[in-house]
């Protein structure tokens, strides 16, 4: 047993305060700094349209950027408050901070992304968080993304599975179109699906891709109704003056001034477009009405996606759902997205199409595509068959 | 608390120009003339005359730019190009600084050739400010981190042409000016530099144009900003978004116009070229109904412009008058989209098809142009001008970024 002396006392009680105060000080300079990086996130996620909040949110990124990775899965819950905007200045962020101090705390990291509820494209960054630089981590969590709620991460997984129905396509069919089956009823994304049907059409299997995406293939169509100079599209023609109770046994008077009725068009394109050039002939200047009928077998949230290089207006039941003013700047499918919430029953969709003018070769389109869907791009079940709708 | 705010606040104030000579930082470089002082290889190869080459992450139609020594580059990839991303690459060494990525907030529909990331990214030589084609618009500091971010097609959801945007962005004065024209929604907006916010929104037509806005600042007259559409172009003032001077006419709705010596070009009505007076007036010097570039914008270099068209046939003029000096035929077999650029006597044109060109020029030395050196990059596809920084060229295709310098 020994004494201390006055001086090791002094020292060590020097020391003693120095570590009191370091912890003291040290702990309200870390409650300080969280503190002002949850002000900062909450800066960052209030930015909306028109660059509301950029001004704050301009100073908060000098906070987050300077954050260290500790502090990512705050960072990433943050994401639960975000819109597509913020959702980049949070991810910014995150680049910005692993770039600095790549030593992520993987566990908490990979505690949030095993968690479904959270924000899907939180979810994705999470995952880029873990398996940056390990493409073996990333082969093994990739399959088990197939029913994943985030569309990106399931991307990834769908993405697999055709990479290996292409890889067995040569020496082992049956497990190709085992992939491929598998995906084809998991995938949503429409480009994936057009890829998956075509592998499948190539080892001799056909499937519904219409069906499959959900689009009407049956329409009561009725045309055509002048467009000269595009002045047609804000003018209420007979169908659209009846909206809510329209008879298709009606006729109307069209631009040559003869009595146009309404006539069915079936469409078998597998990705349901309904050529009106095709059954109205190359007619320029002009508008067409088409009816469709989709029954829903409960009341549901959904969307009508339509993909058209023609100017057009939806109503749904009655109800505009979206008005696009827009000619000839591609036939992409899903060009346009409205939502809305079906009746449980027959919902009646009135299309308005008009064609304009244009002379240029690759303006002579005049068609659409109408799906019905499901936030995710899932179509929404109907127990009434197609045929009879 | 106090010192940090304050310190934060100052440095978002002010933004002072930290461009030097040696920066390439806009589409087509400084007043969009293509063209620097500068020796570059009259030949090269995948490997000869080849500094570094660097793999990008994705594909890209937009130009690379040279800020502080440091290259920027966009690219864009994904199941829809949806994913984009900013490399920044050591101009030296090629080593890759940093890379940032964001998701695309608008719509990514382009023409399978092109990519969302078309427009090329701009600079006052502090930050950068990267644009893509769905309409996603980003500030970043020279070391990546995001200063701002704005997803324009939130505010203008119709905006979009479905081939691909590609008007690249301006910055000057603490101004950033987009020029967003299509089908659907059309505007161009000025921003304030520092934090994204709008400064001025001008309705625009509904007409496809691809053309990027062209700031001018000659002598003493106030900047003010060059905007073409199809049947006119406007100058405004870059503070304020007013219009200043218009002149209708028939304009090209994808090359661009181009300002050097208190000379602004525009392919209006051919070309006509203007002098900007000390008070920002233009007066019209010479109209030529001839001078009709056509996917690539002119070129401008001393006393000569330069037009492309997609044959590949290359045509010189008299900028003083705009009278035809020379027409010789470079590309063959590609098309061509990519604006060439000159270089000490000598242009370099890159082709759709991987073909690269390099064209001694009539001048002092030479009576007439020629083909000097062709060379195909096998399987690479070149949308993008190159940019030329000291005396290097930086040019992308839709897979590397390299670098050419003797």
């Amino acid at each position: 047993m020994s004494f201390l002396n006055i001086n090791q006392v002094k020292k060590r009680s020097v020391l003693l305060v120095a570590i009191v105060c370091g912890l003291f000080f040290g702990g309200e300079q870390a409650i300080a700094q969280a503190t002002k990086l949850s002000e900062a996130l909450r800066a960052v996620t209030a930015v909306g349209e028109n660059g509301i909040g950029n001004e704050a949110a301009a100073k908060a990124m000098q906070v987050i950027n300077a954050a260290p990775s500790s502090e990512l899965p705050t960072i990433l819950a943050a994401m639960e408050n975000s819109n597509r905007i913020s959702a980049n200045w949070i991810r910014s962020g995150v680049n910005s901070i692993v770039a600095r101090d790549p030593n992520i705390p993987r566990a908490k990291i990979e505690s949030y992304f095993k968690e479904q509820s959270n924000n899907a494209m939180g979810r994705l960054l999470a995952f880029e968080l873990l398996t940056d630089g390990n493409e073996e981590l990333a082969n093994r969590m990739i399959p088990k993304l197939l029913d994943d709620p985030s569309m990106p991460l399931r991307q990834k997984a769908i993405a697999a599975l055709i990479t290996d129905a292409e890889n067995f396509a040569q020496t082992d069919q049956v497990k190709a179109m085992g992939s491929l089956g598998v995906a084809f009823n998991k995938a949503r994304d429409v480009k994936q699906l057009e890829s998956i049907a075509q592998k499948l059409s190539d080892l001799g299997v056909e499937v519904n891709l219409q069906r499959q995406l959900g689009f009407l293939n049956q329409w009561q169509v009725v045309g055509s109704f002048d467009n000269k100079d595009m002045r047609g599209f804000d003018v209420a023609y007979g169908p659209e003056e009846a909206i809510g109770m329209i008879d298709t046994a009606a006729t109307y008077q069209d631009l040559e001034g003869k009595e146009a009725e309404w006539g069915m068009v079936t469409t078998a394109h597998k990705t349901g477009v309904v050529d009106l050039n095709d059954r109205i002939g190359k007619v320029k200047g002009a508008t067409v009405y088409a009816l469709g009928s989709f029954f829903a077998d409960d009341e549901v949230e959904a969307e009508i996606r339509i993909g058209t290089p023609n100017a057009t207006k939806i109503w749904v039941n009655g109800e505009m759902v979206m008005s696009n003013e827009i000619y000839h700047n591609s036939n992409a499918i899903d060009k346009f997205i409205g939502k809305v919430k079906l009746k449980k029953g027959d919902n009646q969709i009135l299309v308005k199409v008009c064609q304009n003018e244009q002379q240029e070769s690759w303006a002579q389109d005049w068609q659409f595509q109408l799906r019905i869907c499901d936030s995710s791009g899932k179509a929404i079940a109907s127990a009434k068959p197609r045929s009879q709708q | 608390m106090k010192f940090y705010t304050t310190v934060i606040a100052m440095s978002l104030v002010a933004i002072p120009a930290f461009l030097s000579a040696d920066d390439w930082a806009q589409f087509r470089g400084a007043g969009g003339v293509s063209s620097a002082s500068a020796n570059l290889p009259t030949s090269f190869t995948a490997e000869k005359n080849i500094a570094w080459k660097l793999p990008l992450p994705a594909k890209g139609a937009s130009s690379p730019i040279v800020v502080g020594g440091k290259v920027v580059v966009t690219c864009s990839g994904g199941e829809g190009q949806d994913e984009l991303y900013t490399v920044c690459v050591d101009a030296e060494t090629g080593e890759k600084l940093w890379t940032q990525r964001f998701w695309a907030t608008g719509r990514c529909f382009v023409h399978p050739l092109s990519a969302n990331a078309a427009p090329t990214p701009t600079s006052d030589g502090k930050f950068i400010y990267v644009f893509y084609s769905s309409n996603d618009l980003a500030c970043l500091d020279l070391d990546g981190n995001l200063v701002w971010y704005r997803g324009l097609a939130v505010d203008f959801p119709k905006a979009g042409n479905d081939v691909g945007m590609a008007s690249s962005p301006a910055v000057k004065n603490g101004v950033v000016v987009v020029q967003v024209e299509c089908q659907g929604d059309s505007f161009a907006m000025g921003l304030d530099a520092r934090n994204g916010t709008t400064m001025w929104t001008q309705k625009r037509s509904k007409d496809a144009v691809w053309t990027s806005p062209l700031i001018i600042e000659e002598k003493d007259s106030p900047a003010m900003v060059v905007l073409q559409t199809k049947k006119n172009f406007e100058v405004l003032d870059l503070k304020s978004g007013e219009v200043v001077f218009r002149v209708d006419g028939e304009v090209s709705s994808i090359s661009s116009p181009a300002v050097t010596g208190g000379r602004l070009f525009v392919p209006v009505n051919g070309t006509t070229a203007y002098s900007v007076s000390s008070n920002g007036q233009l007066t019209e010097e010479w109209n030529s109904p001839s001078i009709r570039p056509s996917s690539m914008s002119t070129v401008v270099n001393g006393d000569q412009l330069f037009t492309l068209n997609r044959s590949g046939v290359l045509t010189s003029y008299n900028a003083n008058d705009g009278t035809e000096l020379e027409k010789i035929r470079v590309i063959k077999g590609s098309s061509a989209w990519a604006t060439p650029v000159v270089a000490n006597g000598y242009m370099y044109l890159f082709a759709q098809g991987g073909q690269s060109y390099v064209v001694a020029l009539s001048g002092p030395e030479r009576q007439k142009s020629k083909v000097v050196h062709s060379f195909l990059f096998q399987d690479e596809v070149f949308l993008g001008s190159p940019a030329i920084s000291g005396n290097a060229m930086f040019v992308r295709s839709d897979q590397f970024l390299w670098k050419i310098a003797n």
